[in-house]
């Protein structure tokens, strides 16, 4: 304990000296930063706590002091009734605990067949020469670099043709692209794990899917991973999908879009509302909070000088 | 001399046109290659390539299946007369001009401002882990929670409103902001959008710059440091030069968004893009979301694909040339510096 409390204050000591050694100008740069993050965590923090401030207030409370006001009487009930399928959080005739399903299963099987499909592109121009592969990477950046707007309409055209709308065990397959953002960041990832360990394996008589199932992917595990956390955050608010592909099956972007249509006219189900709202963000930033590291540490584009 | 010519002409570069030439080990696991890019090869074929020559198509398509130029003239037409067109009720030059706004604000502010916040941030600052988490919540917590937050907090009750009206005075405000709020009125709402999110963009940062960032070496900052590098010197001939074929490749894909670029509005106009908060982006979404919704409810909307289409094309036809003039500009003056 006593160890702990002396390596604490030589870091203290050593930093302070740190800060002493740094030129004037150093110091009022980084007091212009520090206040300017002060500022910006502030405004950043100030909207959850005020939604926050929001989710435990009464009707009453909505209807005398407004939405600005802070709670006088915490009413955390408001969170229960979110979940309640009959006089709770029910948008298109869908209750919370349904749409909550929804984006789960949208949200996970996206993230696998997408990461997955990007993967599979990616370690094969990283890792294999062979006819197409130049073909292959060369669609790969024109694909993400050279934009064609509005085909919306044609493949929403196709996909009514093909029996995709509406239909969960086929819509996947739209998810499957792999020449995609992530494709990049794995092909970078990928093109930095050394051919040795193929190369090894291969001699011990291991064949190409069991390289890349016991070396390539727990390897490569770290990046996937992190781009499936990132990646979360998007899908799981994602409601576009739904309202063109999956009406049938809303989920919870979709449910909050549909319901703050009307939510903002009346003080009755407001509280209800906010705390929806609290319960459908805090996936994405507990995920964040935990892996924040493994994903500063994995994410990368176009490599680094040096 | 002639095994040498040999050699070169073997490792030479390859265009992808040609096919080269490949050792008996590539040419062992030719099979097992293409077995695992079938699923994201045909998607390519059936989703990008399919989809963009039907969209192409339909756009020369009117409803009966003829070829038509119609399509083209009424977005023109529209678009030219600076009004809302009679298809949907969008405003095709109001969306143009807002998502060029919105980009190139984003790429100053953002790109510039972004950078060295997001450098400081990642690099210098005391408390950067706990700076790092707050700061992306409002990007954790996504669009429709987000968008819902801000309406809130923009309405006229909300906070952010009531403190704009005790600063500049409730009266010189237009009746519909007084009454509404800030997203109430075209005068008010896309400004206060604009503001919002840039703000909020400057300390979000990007997660894959900051990642690259932190994956400088640090003997490198120690060695220069030595050298009697300064904090200046530092940032902007150290950091940035190392980290920059991540900035140049975001910039690059950057480009693609500029004449969407779209600050989730329709999210905030409840689907209508309504008080000039409609960019390029929200406006051919909306098409789409009401092509999607009339099918849904029983409805025949085929008319409005080949509008949208066309629409598409034509925006697509001013932005390629831009992209590439992006790259070229980023390639040619904007040399990576090397050490």
């Amino acid at each position: 304990m006593a160890e702990v409390v002396i390596r604490k204050h030589s870091r203290i000591r050593s930093a302070l000296a740190k800060w002493k050694a740094k030129p004037l100008y150093v110091k009022a740069i980084l007091i212009f930063f520090f206040i300017f993050f002060c500022c910006e965590t502030f405004t950043s923090l100030f909207p959850f706590a005020w939604v926050i401030n929001n989710s435990v207030k009464s009707p009453d409370q909505f209807a005398k002091f407004g939405a600005s006001a802070l709670v006088t009487d915490i009413h955390l009930e408001n969170f229960l009734r979110v979940f309640d399928p009959v006089d709770g959080f029910v948008s298109n005739d869908v209750s919370y605990f349904g749409m909550l399903s929804n984006s789960i299963w949208i949200t996970f099987v996206y993230l696998i067949v997408n990461i997955g499909s990007s993967s599979l592109l990616a370690f094969c121009l990283a890792k294999y020469r062979f006819p197409g592969h130049n073909l292959l990477y060369g669609l790969m950046i024109f694909v993400q670099t050279i934009p064609i707007i509005g085909t919306g309409a044609a493949a929403y055209k196709l996909l009514t043709a093909l029996g995709f709308i509406n239909n969960p065990a086929l819509i996947w397959m739209i998810w499957c692209s792999g020449f995609d953002y992530s494709a990049f960041i794995m092909y970078g990832y990928f093109k930095g794990i050394s051919t040795s360990y193929m190369e090894s394996a291969r001699i011990d008589g291991a064949n190409e899917f069991q390289i890349i199932g016991k070396i390539i992917l727990p390897l490569a595990f770290p990046c996937m991973l992190a781009l499936m956390i990132t990646n979360f955050v998007g899908q799981w608010n994602n409601y576009s999908v739904v309202q063109i592909n999956l009406r049938d099956f809303p989920n919870l972007a979709y449910g909050l879009f549909t319901y703050s249509k009307d939510i903002l006219h009346s003080n009755n189900d407001k509280g209800m509302y906010y705390a929806a709202l609290i319960i459908t963000a805090l996936p994405g930033i507990i995920l964040y909070s935990c892996f924040q590291k493994l994903i500063l540490a994995n994410l990368t584009v176009g490599g680094l000088k040096g | 001399m002639a095994d040498l010519s040999k050699l070169q002409e073997i490792t030479r570069k390859r265009k992808w046109y040609e096919i080269g030439h490949y050792s008996a080990d590539e040419k062992r696991y030719f099979p097992v290659v293409y077995l695992l890019l079938i699923i994201p090869v045909l998607h390519l074929i059936v989703f990008y390539f399919y989809v963009n020559f039907s969209s192409f198509a339909l756009a020369f398509t009117d409803r009966y299946g003829d070829f038509t130029l119609g399509n083209f003239e009424a977005f023109l037409t529209t678009f030219f007369s600076g009004g809302v067109d009679s298809q949907g009720g969008g405003n095709p030059s109001l969306s143009l001009r807002n998502s060029l706004i919105i980009y190139w604000i984003g790429f100053i502010v953002g790109n510039s401002v972004g950078l060295i916040t997001t450098y400081m941030l990642t690099m210098h600052i005391a408390g950067s882990k706990f700076f790092r988490v707050c700061l992306h919540v409002p990007g954790l917590i996504g669009g429709v929670v987000s968008v819902s937050i801000n309406q809130g907090l923009l309405a006229y009750d909300g906070p952010i409103t009531q403190v704009i009206f005790a600063l500049f005075g409730k009266d010189n405000f237009n009746f519909a902001v007084q009454d509404g709020g800030l997203l109430a009125h075209e005068s008010t709402a896309f400004l206060t959008l604009l503001i919002w999110n840039q703000w909020g963009a400057i300390g979000g940062g990007g997660m894959v710059l900051a990642g690259a960032f932190k994956r400088i070496p640090q003997e490198v900052f120690e060695a220069a440091s030595l050298d009697g590098c300064g904090f200046l010197r530092e940032t902007f001939q150290i950091a940035v030069p190392c980290a920059w074929p991540t900035i140049s490749t975001s910039l690059i894909f950057g480009f693609c968004g500029m004449f969407t670029a779209d600050l989730n509005f329709y999210l905030y106009s409840g689907g209508q893009n309504a008080h000039g908060m409609t960019s390029m982006g929200s406006y051919l979404y909306r098409y789409q979301a009401l092509i999607a919704g009339a099918i849904d409810a029983g409805g025949n909307y085929d008319w409005l694909y080949g509008y949208v289409s066309a629409a598409g094309m034509i925006i697509t036809a001013i932005t390629v040339p831009c992209a590439f003039l992006g790259r070229y500009v980023l390639s040619k003056f904007i040399e990576d510096v090397s050490f």
